[in-house]
């Protein structure tokens, strides 16, 4: 096992950080150690900058959005209302789609002329139009991996908010706290430990899985407006070949991933509480 | 302190599906007294101090308190306050803010607010622990963080689920005595649901007997314990219970069914005699003849497991010193003025019943 971990997962980004100071050539043949240069000329430039300004706000909305309507959802799930017996199956069940097939199932619902959005096309043409308007292609991008998103959500705060006490709901009603006033004070605080969970693996899967969706949807057009950092790798990695480029982009995106992760524990032990 | 509040019960139901915990309950408890519903695990007792608290609806009857309808209110609305079997302190909040939720939601001001926990606080012995979180309380300290949360909104009604059900022996009748003294300081109306017989005996100024959703009896302590109205009440109160054997009263005389007299009877036709195990005096001369089938001796007295004539199991509690070995034989008398008669199909005791059946 841990053997795995080590060649899978440690090699590789120590490998990263290493090639990330070498002059890679294209076509194999040696390399060479340039220290910080590769750095210089990626921070130097204004594609590394505005894929990484995207990414940032890929990390923001997806997964405040994908837990936002989970929590929703699974609020509503446990409080019991009609249907949500059945709800709670169907939710699921998406989890077991891959990202590519997401992605293009959305490329048809998206579609401006045979997807959701065609009759409004109709009413305004050129409305709505994900292959050449970029606000409209990131937007659909960010649905894609929401609706991505919710089924394992849902799962984790649901079985959160039920091993929340009966009594303890009680106890707030006996205390005057109203349904909303309840969930506010008391769901959602003891809730703390799920949403940090959904929150930290939202977060880093808004950088990793979106790659399946881009490449399937979009390919990071239009005119690069869905260009994640992730995608922009793979471009200048495999397509472009520049490997030293690729390996010092990814040495920069895991840096900042995990620093941000980082400050997420950071702020869970402030929220933390013994049951 | 608290308003007068007293609790009027009118034909209660309540369904859960086709199940039903409680049916057409009726029953009137008095203003500032101390009202214990005793009976065993699902009798209905906690469901029916739900309905009152309004926690679930009834499912027809209704509910005063004083003068006011209140079945149809929302719990918020009634002014009761509850402690939980499981204490439900809320973990993410330190004890004051605890025992002040309710009345932050109740939108006190804050200075009003310090002020009031701190005197439930010190009532209850808290004062030391105001900032702790209830994760790092002892079992005590939650219990009465618990009381302290209730009884500080001074409700008109003080509901009590089974609260000390998860207290060492010790810590129970520690609280039990706490409890007395704080109802007596507060005077609000309380209800106290629990199957442990000592909590009711020792703290009730009447106990609510309820079986299967219905009233078996509601009395005081003494009434319950020395007049049973059922062998229900009869055969769940006492340490061990009332002894009930059933036989026939047959001209003026109580006898099993291989025809042993046991006592006189009023009575005739299948009747059941009930009498406690610490009235049975056991005498060399006695005229009923029992075979021991096992003793626990407790130390101040011991009780003695034996078998009537017919194989009918009997207790009977001995004084200091005195016990039996298993397999002898030991012989009795039943004192006449404490011998109980129940009525043998419903169970109600048969005084109540109509004087024709007397011969």
């Amino acid at each position: 096992m841990l053997a795995l971990i080590v060649m899978f997962f440690y090699i590789p980004v120590f490998l990263a950080f290493f090639w990330s100071f070498f002059l890679e050539r294209p076509f194999g043949g040696g390399s060479e150690f340039v220290g910080f240069q590769n750095f210089r000329r990626v921070l130097s430039d204004q594609e590394f900058w505005r894929a990484m300004w995207r990414t940032l706000l890929f990390m923001v909305l997806a997964p405040g959005t994908a837990i936002g309507v989970s929590l929703v959802l699974a609020l509503a799930a446990d409080r019991g209302i009609r249907l949500s017996q059945p709800a709670r199956n169907i939710i699921i069940w998406p989890k077991a789609i891959a990202g590519a097939s997401i992605g293009l199932v959305f490329v048809f619902i998206f579609n401006p002329r045979l997807g959701l959005f065609a009759p409004l096309n109709d009413l305004f043409p050129g409305l709505w139009n994900p292959r050449i308007d970029g606000t409209d292609a990131y937007l659909t991008l960010l649905f894609a991996q929401v609706w991505n998103g919710i089924p394992f959500n849902f799962i984790i705060l649901l079985s959160g908010l039920q091993t929340i006490p009966d009594s303890l709901t009680k106890a707030a009603a006996m205390d005057g706290a109203g349904p909303w006033r309840r969930i506010i004070d008391i769901q959602i605080p003891l809730l703390t430990p799920q949403l940090f969970l959904t929150f930290v693996l939202e977060f880093v899967g808004s950088v990793v899985e979106a790659f399946g969706l881009i490449d399937t949807m979009t390919e990071g057009g239009p005119g690069g407006a869905t260009t994640l950092l992730v995608y922009k790798i793979y471009v200048d990695g495999f397509k472009a070949y520049d490997l030293s480029g690729a390996a010092t982009q990814t040495a920069l995106l895991m840096t900042a991933v995990a620093i941000m992760v980082a400050l997420q524990f950071r702020l869970e032990k402030r929220v933390k509480y013994e049951r | 302190m608290a308003e007068r509040t007293k609790i009027v019960i009118e034909n209660l139901s309540k369904k859960f599906g086709n199940v039903e915990a409680i049916s057409s309950l009726s029953a009137t408890f008095d203003a500032c007294a101390f009202t214990v519903i005793l009976g065993p695990s699902g009798c209905g007792k906690s469901t029916l101090l739900h309905v009152i608290a309004g926690l679930e609806t009834a499912s027809a009857g209704k509910i005063f308190f004083e003068d006011r309808e209140v079945q149809n209110l929302p719990a918020r609305e009634r002014g009761c306050a509850m402690v939980f079997q499981d204490y439900a302190l809320y973990p993410h909040m330190n004890v004051e803010d605890n025992i002040g939720y309710a009345l932050k939601l109740a939108k006190v001001p804050k200075t009003e607010r310090r002020e009031r926990i701190g005197r439930v606080a010190e009532v209850t012995g808290l004062l030391s622990v105001l900032k702790r979180r209830p994760s790092q309380l002892s079992g005590g300290q939650r219990q009465r963080v618990a009381i302290a949360r209730a009884i500080v909104r001074e409700p008109r009604v003080l509901l009590f689920d089974e609260p000390f059900s998860n207290l060492d022996a010790q810590l129970r009748h520690d609280m039990r005595r706490e409890l007395a003294e704080l109802h007596q300081r507060i005077g609000a109306t309380s209800v106290f649901v629990t199957h442990d017989q000592i909590e009711a005996m020792t703290m009730a100024d009447k106990i609510l007997v309820i079986s299967n959703g219905k009233i078996e009896q509601f009395g005081t302590p003494d009434e319950v314990y020395h007049a049973p109205e059922s062998t229900f009440v009869a055969g769940f109160i006492g340490s061990p219970p009332m002894n009930l054997i059933s036989g026939t009263g047959d001209g003026g005389a109580f006898k099993l069914r291989d025809g042993n007299v046991l006592s006189a009877c009023g009575w005739n036709g299948p009747v059941v005699l009930g009498i406690r195990p610490e009235l049975i005096n056991v005498e060399r001369q006695g005229s009923i003849a029992l075979k021991v089938r096992y003793c626990e001796k407790l130390g101040s007295h011991s009780i003695i497991t034996a078998e009537l004539a017919d194989g009918q199991p009997i207790r009977l509690t001995t004084p200091l010193g005195s016990s039996a070995e298993p397999g002898s034989e030991m012989r009795v008398n039943f004192p006449a003025k404490q011998l109980h008669w129940f009525d043998s199909e419903s169970g109600e005791v048969i005084s109540r019943r109509s004087k024709g059946m007397e011969s």
